[in-house]
């Protein structure tokens, strides 16, 4: 995950390098560090170093990694000749390299031989049966080819492992979203909120998720999540203002006529709605007779 | 050109692809009769080009045509490029854009999806459910589903037929690919649609396009894309 001001920053120096201001390796860095994914500006002012031998005798032993970030680029962009050049070049640097033969894995993958990837992945597992890379590369083979209920029985078995790995949590819930089992993805956001419960944007994705399932029970406790949301961002979150309403409208309606009214979550709908006029008005003042309408058509 | 990447299991794992949107600008009609055939002109605008490596989607805009045959479509709108499945956002993005456009005499029509995955061709059940919920603003809603092989051969050929795919509800409201039986034919009213789509992506205006995700991170993006089309 990558904050704001890491995106602006990031953004400012790509900014630089396209427009010949220099910052390249810099530029380079910061997206191996983020582990973003630029692959085609990657690839671009990766190969302007690599092509040009005093830029890359300056790099040093960095040399390598860059070959190594290139190569990964490279295969993004379907530049396999590229990416298999660099590979080649590492192999050589580097022959038994167990880091060099997932990378012999990744290219394998990036040319769709699927089957000559597992046979890799294989191998280097039988060495290093920890390797959570290649693991993680197996789940990432059967996504890529559509089979997502056996990346989904491969990531849960990673996790029985690699129970600490947040991303895979992450990974394993926007799966089960993307096959609507709403529960399980709930499942994993609750993993991830035990684990860390300061980062907002679990609970945030939590409360989306209880939201779409649906069901009183769950949007009063979607409508806690949105809160806790707010809390935790200092009230900046547009996601989680406009969740308090909509969860709001979606309890009215189904509590209609059932239970009397509720005094404090009419009072936190108001607020929420107070709020995001507020930011409309600061912020994209030509939208606010838009939201205006919009939240009083959902009657708050 | 077309990216097939591969996943990269890094905090956001996704299989890198050609997924695209267009936007449409000006009429398209989507003729429902024995002789059907579907007009849509695009100006083009690539979301998903900003987004190679996810699913994306968005709303289509427009109104009734002559004698109720036909069906305008009139703008679209993008809608998102993660979590496709979860409805706040979906929810949020309807009421907006009904609450925009409801003031011009337009209402919600349609829907397009494009696929995470190059060598997907299926219309996923994200997308028939999301389908289904637009159905409850307009009954004869349709669905497009972006097509990569079309799209990768745009740049080849000559083409002028549309890049994506029609589909209908039934009568059992089930999702069927429209056209196979000719009462719904597709294709483009403007002929120098796919031109202009290929101009836009080869002068790189899909970097500036905002969809609903966009504006929701930051909500001085906006989601209506006014400068983008024009």
């Amino acid at each position: 995950m990558v904050g704001a001001a890491e995106e602006a920053q990031l953004n400012r120096l790509e900014n630089q390098v396209d427009n010949g201001g220099g910052g390249a390796w810099e530029y380079l860095c910061l997206v191996r560090k983020l582990k973003v994914r630029r692959s085609e500006k990657v690839l671009k002012h990766g190969l302007s170093i690599l092509n040009d031998p005093k830029k890359r005798s300056k790099l040093g032993g960095d040399e390598w990694t860059l070959y190594e970030q290139v190569a990964i680029a490279a295969m993004d962009c379907q530049c396999l000749d590229t990416a298999e050049d660099c590979v080649k070049a590492l192999k050589k640097k580097f022959p038994e390299s167990t880091r060099v033969g997932r990378l012999e894995g990744l290219f394998l993958e990036a040319k769709e031989s699927w089957a000559d990837a597992e046979t890799v992945y294989s191998s280097l597992l039988e060495d290093n049966p920890l390797d959570q890379v290649v693991h993680k590369r197996r789940v990432a083979m059967a996504k890529a080819q559509g089979n997502i209920s056996v990346a989904i029985e491969w990531l849960n078995k990673y996790l029985e492992i690699f129970m600490a790995d947040h991303d895979a949590w992450r990974e394993l819930a926007e799966l089960y979203v993307s096959l609507q089992m709403y529960k399980q993805a709930a499942f994993c956001y609750e993993e991830l909120i035990l684990c860390q419960s300061t980062v907002p944007l679990y609970h945030l994705a939590y409360a989306d998720v209880l939201y779409t399932l649906g069901g009183l029970e769950n949007l009063q406790t979607a409508k806690k999540y949105y809160a806790s949301t707010i809390d935790l961002t200092g009230g900046k979150n547009t996601r989680a203002l406009f969740g308090i309403c909509l969860c709001s409208v979606a309890i009215a309606q189904l509590a209609k006529g059932r239970n009397k009214e509720d005094k404090e979550g009419s009072e936190l709908s108001s607020l929420a709605a107070m709020a995001l006029e507020k930011h409309y008005k600061q912020r994209a003042s030509g939208k606010l007779p838009l939201l205006t309408a919009t939240l009083r058509n959902l009657k708050l | 050109m077309s990216i097939q990447g591969l996943p990269t299991f890094s905090s956001k794992p996704k299989r890198a692809k050609v997924s695209f949107v267009s936007r449409t600008k000006s009429a398209a009609c989507e003729e429902r009769s024995p002789v059907a055939a579907a007009k849509i002109t695009r100006s083009g605008c690539w979301e998903s080009w900003a987004h190679k490596t996810s699913a994306v989607n968005g709303i289509l805009v427009g109104c009734l045509g002559k004698n109720d045959e036909a069906i305008d479509i009139v703008d679209a709108v993008p809608l998102s490029h993660s979590l496709i499945g979860l409805l706040p956002t979906l929810e949020i993005a309807l009421t907006q854009i009904e609450e925009h456009f409801g003031a011009q005499g337009l209402s919600i029509v349609g829907y397009y999806h494009a696929n995470e995955r190059y060598d997907n061709f299926e219309l996923g059940n994200a997308a028939k459910k999301i389908g289904d919920h637009i159905c409850r603003y307009f009954a004869q809603a349709a669905v497009f589903l972006l097509d990569n092989k079309k799209l990768e051969t745009l740049p080849k050929g000559k083409d002028r037929n549309p890049v994506f795919q029609l589909y209908i509800r039934d009568a059992s409201k089930n999702w069927k690919q429209a056209g196979s039986d000719g009462s719904i034919r597709l294709s483009i009213k403007e002929p120098s649609a796919n031109l202009v789509l290929m101009d836009y992506i080869s002068s790189e205006k899909w970097r500036d396009i905002v969809d609903f995700d966009d504006h929701l991170d930051d909500i001085s993006n906006d989601w209506l894309n006014p400068d983008l089309v024009k």
